[in-house]
């Protein structure tokens, strides 16, 4: 009986083997696309057969369309940088509400609550017979660090999870709270056909516009003007023939088009300590094709000074000798909770041409509520 | 046979039942306390379905305690192989085959077709899940406790050819080559639950890829401890930073979430020596030879309540192969059977827009019921034959 069992035994063990890398055909599926980013007018469209928010916006807020996976960016007006309310939807795999209490506690530096704790740090606000829940935590304050807090909506779709999130330093945030949970009361979901246009997402009524200003109205100046012009806390003078583009895309504070095709200034601000000046320099270099290297002063640059600060204006091109060959500068200003890149990229030659003009640029840019040099 | 006679001998002893039993018994609260930390199924696969568990001292301590160590145990299966042992062993040598103990004899082989069925389950089942909107076709199901990494090249116009590497292979592997991928990955970091960071709920954390919609969006990769068995509709988004090479010049790094997938964010593209691919960390998908169409799902509900009366999907099923091309009705306590495979209607889309059936796979399913109608006859005639003995002295 003992050697039938064995020989049952090794016949029967599960392999502990890896799983094989497989390759294989099959008929051609779809494929997500993301919704381009929608053009800056005031009447945001989404994907028309679509599940659409739509919302008045309380006195003072703006709507910059969104780009990626936001659908709009709500930005408090006076405030700088600015103080934004992001508008994402994303699939009911994202709704548990307690996973999203917990990672928001967790980036404002609070401890995660369990299930039953959660419920008391929830409110329902009615909005349009629907409840969205609403989440307003504030992260403690240390030396270094001002408190943080969030204030969030989280409204269930039929088709997708639509989140409303406000996060910046808790000093920012508390005078908006009100505000914002008006405005989370006003939001309702409307479901727009194929061929239907969607209309606008905020509704402004006159009585709650501020005097003189247009509902949504961009922030870009007249194109080719050289007035100041600015973005998320940072003001500069555009050269002649120099126009902001009314689509920076993700990540960006602005992006400016040199004329003729000239080239792109790209300005981005991302927080953190030290903002990862050499992994950013890694970063466009690969762009270039260019090998990584060790430190920032490896890099090719020379000094400049920019809105007060002793910086490098970071020079690169591709290989080769090609005069289209593509070509970036880039400066990096520091900021105690962020980094400011200021970046043109075009062909080589039509950057040769404009790099007094990018020079004369960097020295009228200013970062608000600092002294200017 | 004389020198095996001894090993029999202690085989077939019931001390060891006693043991074994006992230590089933210490694995079941093991197992019980593990899931604080992880989900039941990780439980299931490594206490459970293995030979060997290294169980952390720690799952029996409030967890601020932070104790290292761990105690080597015998797992799942090897005290199932050996109470499978003890028992043969015991009817070998101990038990006296007489007509009078059919009874014993055959309680004791369904508890034997028992501990083989679960052992058949747990090597073969498989339980996966099949999601379809309303006026879609679809032909494979979805594991949903595994993920792959699918690299898709869509340039023909009928076809796209797929290599898949398996995540249980990223988690494993610094370095992944193969003949079949168009190049060489390299696993920067493999987490089995991640959360993606943007913007500044980075706190400073460094953003390691520079390709892809993490570089656009400035994400970045937070790990975090996966969902347990006591996480109510909790579930794990694994995430990897990944380093393409091809032949030792570096492509770029990205990061693929299953988050990202299941927000319908689109795959990524990689272009090697001159074609794009598409890469996309995804549930593991099993092709089926058959394909499925939703007609219609209903959602009925009690009237005038919000409390659900029935949920059924109306599909087409087509087996070129088989030349079956049939309408089925699928709902709660009436799944369809097709191929070995169970289709249970399981779950529906928001708004009702889709089915999820699950789809389930056991060649062991038939196990359980024949040990438990063998041992159900055992202990009828056991009794029964005590029951007439007893009646016998009784009138006697």
């Amino acid at each position: 009986v003992l050697p039938v069992a064995l020989a049952l035994l090794a016949a029967l063990l599960p392999g502990c083997r890896d799983e094989a890398i497989r390759s294989y055909e099959v008929p051609k599926e779809a494929v997500p696309v993301m919704a381009p980013a929608p053009p800056a007018t005031p009447a945001m469209t989404a994907p028309a057969h679509r599940e659409v928010p739509h919302w008045t916006l309380p006195r003072g807020w703006r709507e910059v369309p969104g780009s990626g996976m936001r659908f709009a960016t709500l930005v408090v007006e006076g405030t700088d940088p600015p103080l934004e309310v992001r508008v994402t939807p994303l699939s009911h795999a994202a709704r548990d509400l307690l996973d999203n209490v917990n990672r928001w506690r967790q980036q404002i530096g609070l401890d995660p609550v369990t299930t039953t704790e959660v419920g008391p740090l929830v409110r329902q606000i009615d909005a349009g017979g629907r409840p969205i829940d609403f989440v307003s935590l504030t992260g403690p304050a240390a030396p270094e660090a001002p408190a943080k807090q969030i204030l969030a909506g989280i409204l269930p779709g039929q088709e997708q999870v639509w989140f409303f999130l406000m996060f910046d330093e808790a000093a920012r945030v508390a005078p908006h709270a009100a505000a914002f949970e008006a405005f989370l009361g006003t939001v309702h979901l409307e479901t727009h056909h194929a061929g239907e246009p969607a209309p606008a997402s905020a509704e402004v009524p006159p009585d709650m516009m501020p005097a003189g200003d247009a509902p949504a109205s961009s922030a870009a100046p007249p194109s080719g003007s050289a007035a100041t012009s600015g973005a998320g806390g940072m003001t500069w003078t555009l050269p002649p023939g120099w126009s902001i583009d009314p689509t920076p895309g993700d990540m960006r504070v602005a992006t400016i088009r040199l004329p003729e095709g000239g080239g792109e200034v790209a300005i981005t601000r991302f927080g953190g300590p030290g903002g990862d000046l050499l992994a950013n320099i890694n970063r466009w270099r690969n762009q270039l094709g260019l090998a990584p290297v060790a430190g920032p002063a490896d890099q090719a640059g020379e000094s400049i000074t920019v809105a007060g600060r002793s910086t490098r204006l970071f020079d690169m091109s591709e290989a080769g000798s090609a005069p289209d060959r593509r070509r970036t500068m880039v400066v990096g200003l520091a900021e105690p909770d962020a980094n400011w890149f200021i970046k043109v990229t075009g062909p080589h030659a039509a950057l040769a041409e404009a790099a007094p003009a990018f020079r004369q640029f960097l020295g009228t840019v200013r970062i608000a509520g600092e002294a200017t040099p | 046979m004389k020198q095996a006679v001894p090993i029999l001998r202690w085989f077939s002893s019931l001390q060891l039942t006693v043991v074994l039993l006992a230590l089933s018994i210490f694995l079941i609260f093991a197992g019980t306390w593990a899931q604080i930390d992880l989900g039941i199924w990780t439980v299931l696969s490594t206490y459970f379905r293995s030979w060997i568990v290294f169980i952390p001292l720690q799952i029996f301590l409030p967890r601020e305690w932070n104790v290292p160590g761990a105690i080597p145990y015998p797992g799942g299966f090897l005290l199932g192989w050996l109470l499978f042992l003890n028992l043969v062993t015991a009817h070998a040598v101990r038990f006296k085959w007489q007509w009078k103990r059919a009874g014993l004899i055959l309680i004791h082989a369904g508890l034997l077709l028992l501990i083989v069925g679960e052992f058949v389950t747990a090597i073969s089942a498989e339980e996966n899940r099949m999601t379809i909107v309303e006026g879609d076709t679809v032909n494979y199901a979805v594991d949903i406790r595994a993920v792959e990494l699918a690299i898709v090249d869509r340039s023909d116009p009928d076809r796209d050819q797929v290599v898949v590497v398996p995540g249980s292979k990223l988690a494993r592997h610094s370095v992944i080559r193969d003949p079949k991928l168009p190049f060489d990955i390299r696993v920067e970091a493999y987490h089995q639950n991640a959360d993606l960071l943007e913007g500044v709920e980075r706190a400073g954390g460094a953003v390691v890829a520079d390709q892809g919609v993490a570089a656009t969006r400035a994400l970045s990769v937070r790990r975090l401890p996966p969902a347990s068995g006591t996480d109510r509709d909790r579930s794990d988004f694994p995430a990897a930073v990944l380093t393409l090479e091809k032949n030792g010049t570096r492509l770029g790094t990205w990061i693929v979430s299953l988050f990202l997938t299941l927000t319908d964010v689109p795959p990524q593209p990689v272009t090697v020596d001159g074609r794009t691919v598409d890469i996309t960390l995804r549930h593991k998908r099993v092709y089926k030879p058959y394909s499925m169409s939703l007609i219609d799902f209903r959602h009925d509900k009690y009237p005038g309540t919000e409390t659900p009366m029935n949920y059924s999907s109306d599909v087409r099923l087509i087996d070129e192969a088989h030349g079956e091309d049939r309408q089925v009705r699928i709902y709660m306590n009436n799944p369809l059977r097709y191929r070995g495979e169970t289709f249970y209607q399981s779950s529906f889309l928001e708004g009702d827009q889709g089915t999820v059936l699950q789809v389930v796979k056991n060649p062991g399913w038939l196990l359980p019921y024949l040990a438990c109608a063998i041992g159900a006859l055992g202990l009828t005639i056991h009794f029964g034959t005590r029951l007439s003995s007893f009646l016998r002295r009784g009138r006697a």
